[in-house]
C-alpha cells in the first residue's frame, strides 16, 4: 500500500515537472517565437510587394503550401493587415488558391477553420456570383464546429455578400439546435456586403424553420434598416402568428423606431392589457408608444402608470416624458396612487413637494 | 487493548494513505487540466477564436461597501474606465460609519434623487439614492441601513436596471478588459446563469497612470515584499488554476468569489437572492443556484472564465489574514451544512458528489482530519509503531509535490497573461512555494481549526480588515 501510494505520487511529480519545464520553456521561448513570426511576416511582406509589382517571388504552389500551415496563415494575415490596396487584387487573382486552401482547412480542427474563415471575412472581396464554390466550403466547416468557428464562418459569409449561403447557414444551425446570440447575429448581418433588405426579407420568410435566437437576430437587424418596408409583414406576424416570446418582444420593439400608423392601435391594445396572453408585451409596447404622439396615446400611457407591472409603469413614464408631458398634465393625484407618483417624480424630474418647498423659499427670500 | 490500538492505527494508516492519494490525484488532475485549458485559451485568442461584439451585454456592477472610505474612490474610478460600452455602477453603502458615501458624493458631485426601487428581493431600508450627473457611465449610490454584504447586494440587485449584474468588492480593481471577458461565456451559451472570474493579488501590480480609456491598461508585475501577501499570491494562483477549472469542466463549481462574479439577475431573484444570515454569501448563492435550477429542472450552466481578472487586496498582517480565513471557513461550514441535502443525490449529479465531497473532506474537515492524523502519529510513536523515516520521507515527498504543483500554476499564469517578471521574482516564487507547502499550511490549518472551535462566538462576526489605497498597497 505504502509503496503504491509513493509510486503514484512519484508519477504525478514526474508529470508536473514536465508541465513545469514546458511552462518555463514556453516563457523563455516566447521571444524567439515572436522573432520567428516577425521574420515570417517580413517574408510575406516581400512577397506581397513583389505581387503588387507584377512579379511575385513565389509561385502559387509555394504560396499554397505555406498557407496550409496555421503559423504562416497568421503571418500572412498580419502582413495583409498593414495593407489596403493589394489585398483585393491578391484575393481576386488567387480565387482558385483560396478555394483549394478552404478545402484543405476543411480537414483541420475547428480552431484553425475558424481562423481561415476569419481571414476570408477580413480580406476577401464581396462575391455576388451565386455559383462561387467558396461559401459551400465554408458551410462545410459548420459540420464539426465550435461557437467561435460558427461566428467566423458567418462573418465570412456576410463578407462575401451572397444571400443564399447565409440563409443556408441559419437553417443548418437552427436544425441542429445550436444557440447563437441574437446580438451577434444582428451585428453580423449589418456587415453583409450585399442587398440588406433582400437578405432580411428572405431570412424572415424562413422564420418558421428558424429558432428563437435567429428570429430575434433578424428582427434586430431589420430594425436597423432604414425605411418601414417590413412593418406590414411584421404587424401581421405579431397579430396572427404563434411566435416565441422573445420574437414577439422584438416585433413590438421594431415599431418604436419604425412608427407606422397601423401599428398604433395594436400597441395601445397591448398596453391596455386587453389580450391576456400578451400581458408581458405591454412592457415593450409602453416604450414603443413614445413614437406615436397623440392624445389617445398619452391617455393610455397615463392609465398605464397605474399598471400592476413595475416595468410597464416605468416605460409609460419614460414615454410620457419623451412625448413632452409635464407633471401637471398627467393629472396624477398624489394621494391616490403612490407608485405612479414616485415613478413620475423620478422620470419627469419634477417633484411637486420639492417645487412647493422651493417656491416657499423664494417667497421667504423675496420678503 | 494493545490489539485494538494496533488495529485502529492500521485502519488510520490506510485511511490517511487513501486520503492523501485522492487529494494528490485531485490536485494533479486539476493542475494538468487547468494548464491544458489555459494553453488552449491562449492559443484560441491568438488565432481569433473569440466573440467580439461592439454592444455586448448591458451589465450592472454592484459594489457593496462598508467602511471603505480608503479604497472606494480608486475602485469606482477604475470601474468607470472599463473598456465596455454599456454598463452602470451601483455602490451600496451598507451603513458605513466612516465617510464612504461622502467621498463619492463630493468627488462626483452626486445629487440625491427620488428614484423608485422595485423590491424584488427583501433588503434593509434604503435611506437615500444619489446619482452622478456628469459621468459617462451611470453611477448610483445607495445609502442603506446596515444589513451585511448579502443584504447590500440584494439592495443593489433591486436598484439595477440591466439583466446581468456583476458583484465586486470595494477593495478590488478590475482589469480594463475584464468585463468584456467575463461576458464571453454568456454570449456563447444562453443557459449560463453565473460566471466567476479570476482573483489575483492586487499588491503585485502597479497600473500606469494613463489618461482616459488608456488608464489602468498597462501594468507592471512584481511579487510583493510582504511575506504574507507573497504567500497568498502562490496560494491564489494554485487554487484558481487548479480547482476552479477542473470543476468547471463538469459544471461543478460551488464557489464564485464574492470579489468578482457575474450573474443572471432574473434567475438570482427567482432563487431568492443572497442569503443575509451567513458569512459566505458568495458560496451560498452558487449552491442555491445549483439547487434551484436542478430542483426546477432548468437547463443551466455556471462557468469560470480564467481570462477575466480582478485584482483584489490580500490581507498583509497575520491578524487580518486570520480574520479573513476564519470568516471564509465559517461561511464554508454554514453553506455545506445548509446544502447537505445535495450530498450523493443523483439529481445533483457531479455537484452533489465530486464538488460537495471535495469541499466537505478537503476544505471543511481537513483541519480536523489533520489533527486526528497528528494524534494518531503521537499514539503510534508511543506504542512503537511509528516508522519515522517513512513518515519524514513521505511528508517531504508530499511537500515537494505540492510545491511543484504550485510553481507550475504560478508560471502557467505568468505566460498565459503575457506578464514579464524579473529573475529575482522567479527565485522568490520558488522559495515561497516551498515555504508555503512545508510550513504555512499549518498556519492555515490552525486558523481553520480555530474557526471551528469558535464557531458559536464568531458565526455572525465579519471582522474588519485594514485597507490601504491601491498605489500604496505594495
Amino acid at each position: 500500500m505504502r509503496m503504491q501510494v509513493r509510486a503514484v505520487i512519484y508519477f504525478y511529480i514526474f508529470i508536473c515537472a514536465v508541465l513545469l519545464i514546458f511552462n518555463l520553456l514556453y516563457i523563455f521561448r516566447s521571444d524567439r517565437v515572436r522573432r520567428r513570426q516577425q521574420k515570417k511576416i517580413r517574408h510575406w511582406n516581400t512577397y506581397l510587394d513583389s505581387f503588387a509589382e507584377g512579379s511575385p517571388v513565389w509561385d502559387s504552389g509555394k504560396v499554397f503550401r505555406r498557407l496550409q500551415n496555421i503559423q504562416e496563415l497568421m503571418a500572412f494575415h498580419e502582413a495583409l493587415e498593414s495593407r489596403s490596396q493589394e489585398t483585393e487584387a491578391f484575393f481576386r487573382e488567387n480565387g482558385s488558391l483560396i478555394l483549394a486552401l478552404a478545402k484543405t482547412y476543411r480537414e483541420k480542427e475547428a480552431m484553425e477553420q475558424a481562423f481561415f474563415a476569419y481571414v476570408v471575412a477580413a480580406f476577401y472581396p464581396p462575391e455576388k456570383d451565386q455559383q462561387d464554390p467558396l461559401p459551400e466550403q465554408l458551410l462545410g466547416y459548420l459540420d464539426r464546429s465550435t461557437v467561435y468557428s460558427r461566428e467566423n464562418v458567418l462573418s465570412a459569409l456576410y463578407a462575401l455578400g451572397n444571400i443564399q449561403p447565409v440563409e443556408h447557414a441559419f437553417l443548418l444551425m437552427s436544425q441542429r439546435g445550436w444557440y447563437h446570440d441574437s446580438r451577434l447575429l444582428s451585428d453580423g448581418l449589418n456587415r453583409f456586403q450585399g442587398e440588406k433588405e433582400l437578405l432580411a426579407a428572405r431570412l424572415w420568410s424562413r422564420r418558421g424553420q428558424l429558432t428563437e435566437c435567429f428570429q430575434v437576430g433578424i428582427l434586430r437587424f431589420a430594425d436597423t434598416l432604414s425605411g418601414d418596408g417590413f412593418a406590414e409583414n411584421f404587424l401581421r406576424a405579431l397579430q396572427t402568428e404563434q411566435l416565441p416570446t422573445e420574437t414577439r418582444f422584438a416585433l413590438v420593439r421594431y415599431f418604436r423606431r419604425h412608427a407606422v400608423p397601423c401599428a398604433r392601435p395594436v400597441l395601445l391594445q397591448l398596453v391596455k392589457g386587453e389580450t391576456a396572453r400578451d400581458r408581458e408585451l405591454a412592457i415593450a409596447a409602453a416604450a414603443s408608444l413614445a413614437s406615436y404622439p397623440d392624445d389617445e396615446t398619452r391617455q393610455v400611457l397615463k392609465e398605464a402608470l397605474r399598471s400592476p407591472n413595475w416595468y410597464v409603469r416605468q416605460n409609460a413614464a419614460r414615454s410620457l416624458k419623451i412625448l413632452g408631458m409635464t407633471w401637471e398634465e398627467t393629472g396624477i393625484d398624489s394621494g391616490k396612487d403612490r407608485y405612479a407618483v414616485e415613478m413620475l417624480e423620478y422620470i419627469l424630474g419634477a417633484r411637486p413637494a420639492a417645487e412647493e418647498e422651493k417656491k416657499e423659499k423664494e417667497v421667504l427670500a423675496a420678503v | 487493548m494493545s490489539q485494538i490500538i494496533f488495529q485502529v492505527l492500521r485502519g488510520m494508516e490506510v485511511f490517511f494513505l487513501l486520503y492523501l492519494l485522492l487529494y494528490a490525484s485531485y490536485l494533479f488532475l486539476s493542475v494538468a487540466m487547468g494548464a491544458w485549458r489555459l494553453y488552449r485559451l491562449d492559443r484560441m485568442r491568438a488565432i481569433k477564436n473569440e466573440l467580439k461584439h461592439e454592444f455586448y451585454f448591458p451589465v450592472s456592477i454592484l459594489v457593496p461597501a462598508h467602511n471603505e472610505e480608503v479604497t472606494i474612490l480608486d475602485n469606482v474610478q477604475s470601474l468607470l474606465k472599463l473598456d465596455y460600452q454599456l454598463y452602470e455602477v451601483i455602490v451600496v453603502d451598507d451603513g458605513s460609519r466612516d465617510n464612504t458615501s461622502q467621498v463619492l458624493i463630493d468627488y462626483f458631485h452626486m445629487k440625491e434623487v427620488s428614484r423608485p426601487i422595485r423590491l424584488s428581493i427583501p433588503c434593509k431600508a434604503i435611506k437615500a439614492v444619489y446619482e452622478a450627473p456628469d459621468t459617462r457611465i451611470r453611477l448610483t449610490l445607495l445609502r442603506k441601513e446596515n444589513g451585511g454584504k448579502g443584504d447590500a447586494l440584494n439592495a443593489g440587485i433591486n436598484a439595477s436596471q440591466y439583466p446581468y449584474f456583476l458583484c465586486i468588492d470595494a477593495d478590488s480593481v478590475l482589469q480594463w478588459d475584464s468585463l468584456e471577458r467575463i461576458v464571453q461565456p454568456v454570449m456563447e451559451d444562453d443557459d449560463v446563469v453565473a460566471v466567476g472570474g479570476l482573483i489575483r493579488v492586487a499588491q503585485c501590480i502597479r497600473f500606469s497612470p494613463g489618461e482616459g480609456v488608456n488608464a489602468h491598461r498597462e501594468l507592471s508585475y512584481h511579487l510583493p515584499w510582504n511575506f504574507l501577501t507573497c504567500m497568498q499570491v502562490m496560494e491564489y494562483d494554485r487554487s484558481f488554476l487548479a480547482s476552479r477549472i477542473l470543476l468547471d469542466g463538469f459544471n461543478g463549481n460551488l464557489i464564485i468569489s464574492g470579489a468578482f462574479g457575474l450573474f443572471k439577475k432574473n434567475v438570482v431573484i427567482a432563487a431568492g437572492g443572497y442569503a443575509t444570515d451567513v458569512l459566505g454569501e458568495d458560496m451560498e448563492l452558487v449552491a442555491k443556484l445549483h439547487a434551484y435550477c436542478r430542483n426546477n429542472m432548468e437547463r443551466y450552466s455556471i462557468r469560470y472564465e480564467p481570462n477575466a481578472v480582478c485584482w483584489s487586496q490580500a490581507p498583509s498582517t497575520l491578524p487580518d489574514l486570520f480574520k479573513q480565513r476564519r470568516r471564509w471557513h465559517i461561511g464554508l461550514f454554514q453553506c455545506i451544512t445548509r446544502y447537505r441535502f445535495m450530498l450523493l443525490k443523483s439529481r445533483f449529479g457531479m455537484v452533489g458528489t465530486v464538488s460537495y465531497l471535495y469541499y466537505l473532506l478537503y476544505e471543511l474537515y481537513s483541519p480536523i482530519i489533520e489533527v486526528i492524523g497528528l494524534a494518531g502519529m503521537v499514539t503510534a510513536a508511543v506504542v512503537g509503531m511509528l516508522n519515522t523515516t517513512f513518515m519524514l520521507r513521505f511528508y517531504l515527498l508530499f511537500a515537494v509535490y505540492s510545491s511543484i504543483l504550485t510553481i507550475t500554476a504560478f508560471f502557467q499564469r505568468i505566460y498565459t497573461q503575457n506578464i514579464r517578471i524579473s529573475r529575482q521574482d522567479v527565485f522568490r516564487a520558488c522559495i515561497m512555494c516551498l515555504i508555503e507547502n512545508i510550513f504555512f499550511r499549518f498556519v492555515f490549518d490552525f486558523i481553520r481549526l480555530n474557526a471551528f472551535l469558535g464557531y458559536r462566538k464568531n458565526k455572525e462576526t465579519w471582522g474588519t480588515i485594514k485597507r490601504v489605497r491601491h498605489n500604496e498597497a505594495r
